[in-house]
């Protein structure tokens, strides 16, 4: 069963074509990591598919449910309500984490879960301390986002995410802010996520770690999908000549 | 004691009905000063929101009225409100309620700029963050973003409140009683520049206490970056 499922995705930004024409299908327990270019449209299909864009055309359905249909080449979204459903089923964590500054980390865990989900308040830190412990940061839960290090919270962002209860989880390039020492940490816990089966998308410049951890690969350039296959058939054998020459450029 | 009141040439009795006074007029300052912060930040917030609202009209319409609020006198505010109404349509007006609905509304204008440029400094992510936990726009401005407003629009807030200590004076201009009036009135019944240094001293001290109040603010809210 795909629990994503996105055809045809476009989306202009004035003149600025980023996608055109995307198609993106994710099923139950994968892990899809979206490669590229800086400037080939990655971000910017997250932001599409975690509704923090709208796409200008295309289908786009989460968990089931249609949160945009095609019609006559222009993408028409469903209700507030059903968005709203489809948003709750969405995880996503950001580049730069976006923790709640004014709130501990325990709250950072447990208020949407309180506000939003109406959990009780023992029930959320029950949840939350079981998360903590998982992320190694069981000592934290009362620091406040700027006494930890950027890989600490990208952990407590991971965390505040999955305390939702999420049924497919998106990354945006969830490494780039860190120092390279640090990128390890946050790797190694989206490593046990797959373990577990979590359902994941991830935008990286990761490749090793894009190539080792996932069940797909999709190149994103220009808008454009190069290719959507295994790691081994983009890493090992590409053939495309542009994925080629990108891979070498890292290599070097 | 004696020689205090021979320094200020004044008979006891003299000075302090002249202190009673003062207090008097101390507390109808700080009436002015209390209805005024706290009916003003409010509006405040709601002036800094209806500015940025995507509505052209909206934006535009609150634009002006803190154009006219912040480029006319706030003098000839208080003589417009007071008098306006019974000049154009022969409405008397309470004087206690115009002195206060004048400088709510002189305020606010000021404290919507200030809490615009604190509203605008929030990061976009943390809007975005909040949207995809699930809270409702409402949700995430009330508890995501305003709590942050307020630590960094803290100190010209505080800034703004000493004006309005001072500012108070001005409801000497409809007639409204306060420290300023009766300053102005001993100062000239007893031909005496001691209430005029009296009244300094006591607008300095409301205004230290005010500082003080602001700065515990700021350092309570240290605790995060």
């Amino acid at each position: 069963m795909y629990l994503l499922e996105a055809k045809q995705i476009h989306k202009s930004f004035g003149d600025n074509h980023v996608l055109k024409g995307v198609d993106l299908s994710v099923e139950e327990g994968q892990v899809v990591s979206i490669i590229g270019p800086s400037g080939s449209g990655k971000s910017t299909l997250l932001r599409c598919l975690t509704q923090l864009e709208t796409a200008d055309a295309g289908d786009i359905s989460i968990c089931g449910m249609t949160m945009t249909e095609d019609r006559n080449g222009k993408a028409v979204y469903s209700d507030k309500a059903q968005l709203r459903k489809i948003m709750l089923d969405v995880g996503l964590v950001f580049q730069n984490f976006q923790l709640f500054p004014h709130w501990s980390v325990l709250r950072n865990l447990t208020d949407a879960q309180v506000r939003v989900l109406g959990r009780s308040k023992q029930e959320a830190e029950a949840i939350a301390r079981d998360l903590l412990t998982k992320m190694k940061l069981s000592e934290k839960e009362n620091a406040y986002p700027c006494q930890l290090s950027g890989g600490q919270q990208q952990r407590v962002a991971i965390a505040r995410a999955l305390a939702m209860s999420p049924k497919i989880l998106f990354f945006d390039e969830p490494t780039s802010a860190l120092d390279p020492e640090l990128i390890g940490e946050v790797l190694e816990i989206i490593r046990e996520l797959a373990k577990q089966d979590m359902t994941m998308v991830i935008v990286t410049h990761e490749m090793t770690f894009a190539r080792e951890i996932s069940d797909k690969v999709m190149f994103l350039e220009q808008g454009n999908v190069l290719a959507f296959d295994s790691p081994e058939a983009i890493f090992a054998n590409a053939s495309h000549p542009r994925i080629q020459a990108f891979l070498s450029l890292l290599n070097k | 004691m004696d020689f205090f009141f021979d320094l200020i040439r004044m008979k006891p009795e003299t000075f302090y009905s002249i202190m009673e006074q003062m207090l008097e007029g101390t507390l109808q300052a700080l009436e002015i000063f209390v209805y005024t912060a706290v009916l003003s930040v409010p509006l405040g917030v709601l002036v800094a929101v209806l500015r940025e609202s995507k509505l052209k009209p909206v934006s535009a319409v609150t634009r002006f009225y803190q154009l006219i609020m912040r480029g006319t006198p706030l003098m000839l505010q208080l003589m417009f409100v007071m008098y306006g109404p019974y000049y154009m349509f022969g409405i008397g007006m309470n004087r206690f309620f115009a002195c206060i609905l004048a400088f709510v509304i002189n305020y606010a204008a000021y404290f919507g700029e200030i809490f615009r440029a604190g509203i605008n400094s929030i990061p976009q992510g943390q809007y975005e963050a909040g949207k995809v936990l699930g809270y409702t726009r409402v949700q995430t401005f009330f508890h995501i973003v305003l709590p942050q407003v307020v630590k960094r629009v803290l100190p010209p807030t505080g800034s703004e409140f000493l004006v309005l200590v001072k500012d108070t004076a001005l409801a000497n201009v409809i007639a409204q009683p306060q420290l300023f009036d009766v300053a102005k009135k001993t100062a000239g019944s007893t031909v005496s520049v001691v209430p005029l240094i009296v009244a300094g001293i006591i607008y300095l001290l409301m205004s230290a206490v005010v500082e003080a109040a602001f700065n515990h603010g700021e350092r309570k809210l240290n605790y995060y970056q």
